[in-house]
């Protein structure tokens, strides 16, 4: 069963401007789908459109089986949605902001240990009778999950997850997302940046000026985008012999130039642990590793644009 | 739960939550502490008159026989006003402020209706406007019924709690315009600019429909106008401003036969409740159809 089916979906402002051009394409139930391009894309104008919060000027849309706009009410309990900037009402605390949600979303039978829940899922604990205003972006982002999570979505729909926040944030809310799609939650990720999807998602989609391509598996994707082979660039204290030749047994090493060593090798996903594990071991101390180009240098550079 | 108490108990949620953040907010501080000063200001003054023993006035409690109703009365001519502005503050962003926000989506994305929101927020002002008007009128009421040693009669406290519901539909009024106002405009300054509008528009149309009558009629200013003799279009100008239509202080003298802008007490009661009704069906018509983001 589909959880999302868009069919020919358009949506034009004021006549002239499109957002939207004849989008079509299906997320599978429990998969996570990532929906993929640059700001200005007509991301939010499709995710606008699956809420019912914009109505589509052209296309036909089916959420969970259910006709979207006509059916949208008997489907909404069944969906969390995650803003790219979560509203909340900043004089309450983040627990009665998550307490005023909970009621209009039916939540009555247990809620207040759903709601202790939530908070430690979304690594809010201790902050629960903190103002809201004086929450950070990504503990709004964490408190923006768990109101989404509140009435046990099957769908997840995320805009933007990653955008404003400091690298050890980013992180922590992909690995927040990542865990609620093990456990059966369909997702649609709209983002800009190419590192979320390729860690997130099953099947991606891009979408250029209002635009969207036909969805391919991420792997295929990122195999597209970035080429067969990668090459990494390593920083390590104290290079010997043993360390290089540890480099060597990794699987898909195709060559390694010493000098700023260098080493190329066949992609495939988790490299950069694969080496970074067998630096350690042979005894090495690595101060840096990163690959070049990066999935967003590769993914900038297909599109036809400039990494800097 | 039913499907009725299931929005019931909704409604309720939402009212409980914007009355919460209205009495929290600096312009209900502002505004009530005004309100209240005038309204003492009032009774003080409505006091004093009654101590010089005045004449009676036309369409007013006789300060003689309801001295208590007649110090609330000039209470009333004083601080209502403050009380509309009150009403006006809370609303006018009601629905672009949580657009503005970006809760409106996280509401709309819930099982809840528009209507429900709508409605909630309307309770949930008059709960703190009204609120606030009628906890201050009961305080003033008996504590000048303590201070000046009279005891109301039963259908003086009977014309009281009867212009309280005037003022509270006169309240109600302003509540609507102002949803009104804010499901037609998408950000809080756009709200304000057009409460600000409407407000001033509301005090034009007055006057000019009194002047444009009055010219007609070929009369000077008086303090008895004579709106029955009006033309058809400066009638419908004064009508349009709810206040032409705040019977209270007729009520508060239990005066049920003073023509008010030239209709009768219950065509009076009529309109009012239309100016609650007019402002209120448009706002959730445009709201329903409005887009959340």
């Amino acid at each position: 069963m589909n959880a999302i089916e868009v069919q020919g979906l358009t949506k034009r402002y004021k006549k002239s401007v499109v957002a939207v051009e004849d989008a079509s394409f299906t997320v599978p139930q429990g998969t996570a789908f990532g929906l993929l391009g640059p700001i200005g894309a007509g991301k939010s104008s499709i995710i606008n459109m699956l809420l019912n919060f914009i109505r589509p000027s052209a296309g036909t849309i089916k959420t969970l089986d259910r006709e979207i706009p006509a059916q949208f009410h008997e489907v909404r309990h069944r969906i969390g949605y995650l803003p790219e900037r979560p509203g909340f009402y900043g004089n309450f605390s983040a627990e009665r902001n998550l307490r005023f949600f909970a009621n209009l979303s039916d939540v009555r039978e247990e809620r207040e240990e759903k709601i202790k829940k939530l908070f430690k899922l979304a690594g809010l604990e201790g902050k629960e009778t903190t103002l809201v205003r004086a929450y950070s972006l990504g503990d709004r982002k964490r408190l923006g999950i768990a109101a989404a999570m509140l009435n046990e979505p099957e769908l997840l729909i995320l805009d933007e997850p990653s955008t404003g926040l400091d690298p050890q944030g980013r992180r922590d809310i992909m690995a927040l997302i990542h865990e609620l799609n093990v456990h059966d939650v369909t997702l649609f990720l709209a983002t800009h940046n190419v590192r979320d999807i390729a860690e997130i998602c099953d099947v991606v989609a891009t979408m250029r000026a209002g635009h969207v391509a036909a969805p391919t598996t991420t792997k295929d994707f990122v195999a597209d985008v970035r080429g067969k082979t990668v090459q990494l660039e390593a920083d390590i204290a104290n290079i010997n012999e043993r360390i290089l030749q540890a480099i060597r047994s990794v699987k898909g090493v195709k060559s390694i130039q010493c000098e700023g060593l260098k080493i190329s090798l066949e992609y495939r996903p988790g490299i950069n642990e694969d080496v970074n594990y067998v630096i350690t071991r042979a005894g090495g101390r690595l101060r840096s590793l990163h690959e070049s180009p990066s999935l967003e240098e590769a993914y900038v550079r297909k599109m036809g644009g400039r990494t800097r | 739960m039913s499907e009725f108490t299931e929005s019931a108990y909704k409604f309720l949620v939402i009212a409980q939550k914007d009355f919460e953040s209205a009495v929290k907010t600096k312009r209900f501080i502002i505004f009530g502490v005004i309100f209240v000063l005038l309204a003492l200001v009032g009774a003080y003054y409505g006091n004093a008159d009654v101590a010089r023993s005045i004449a009676p006035i036309s369409g007013a409690p006789n300060p003689a026989t309801q001295p208590v109703n007649y110090a609330i009365s000039v209470s009333y001519s004083y601080s209502e006003i403050v009380l509309t502005i009150l009403a006006l503050a809370l609303s006018y962003d009601a629905l672009s402020g949580e657009r503005s926000a970006r809760t409106l989506v996280q509401l709309v994305v819930r099982p809840i209706t528009r209507r429900t929101i709508l409605f909630g927020k309307f309770v949930a002002y008059l709960a703190a406007a009204g609120g606030l008007f009628v906890i201050t009128t009961l305080v003033l009421y008996i504590g000048l019924s303590i201070t000046t040693r009279t005891v109301p009669s039963s259908s003086d406290v009977g014309y009281l709690i009867l212009s309280m519901g005037i003022i509270l539909l006169y309240v109600m009024s302003f509540i609507a315009i102002g949803l009104l106002i804010s499901s037609l405009t998408r950000t809080s300054l756009d709200s304000l600019l057009g409460a600000v509008f409407v407000w001033i528009l509301l005090l034009i149309l007055t006057y000019a429909g009194v002047a444009l009558g009055l010219g007609a009629i070929n009369l000077s200013p008086t303090s008895d106008i004579p709106y029955a003799q009006f033309p058809g279009y400066a009638k419908i100008l004064v009508w349009i401003n709810p206040g032409s239509h705040n019977v209270a202080i007729q009520s508060l003298a239990g005066d049920f036969f003073k023509l008010t802008s030239g209709l009768n007490y219950s065509v009076n009661v009529i309109f009012l409740i239309a100016s609650i009704l007019v402002p209120l069906i448009p706002a959730y018509y445009f709201f329903n159809r409005s887009d959340a983001v």
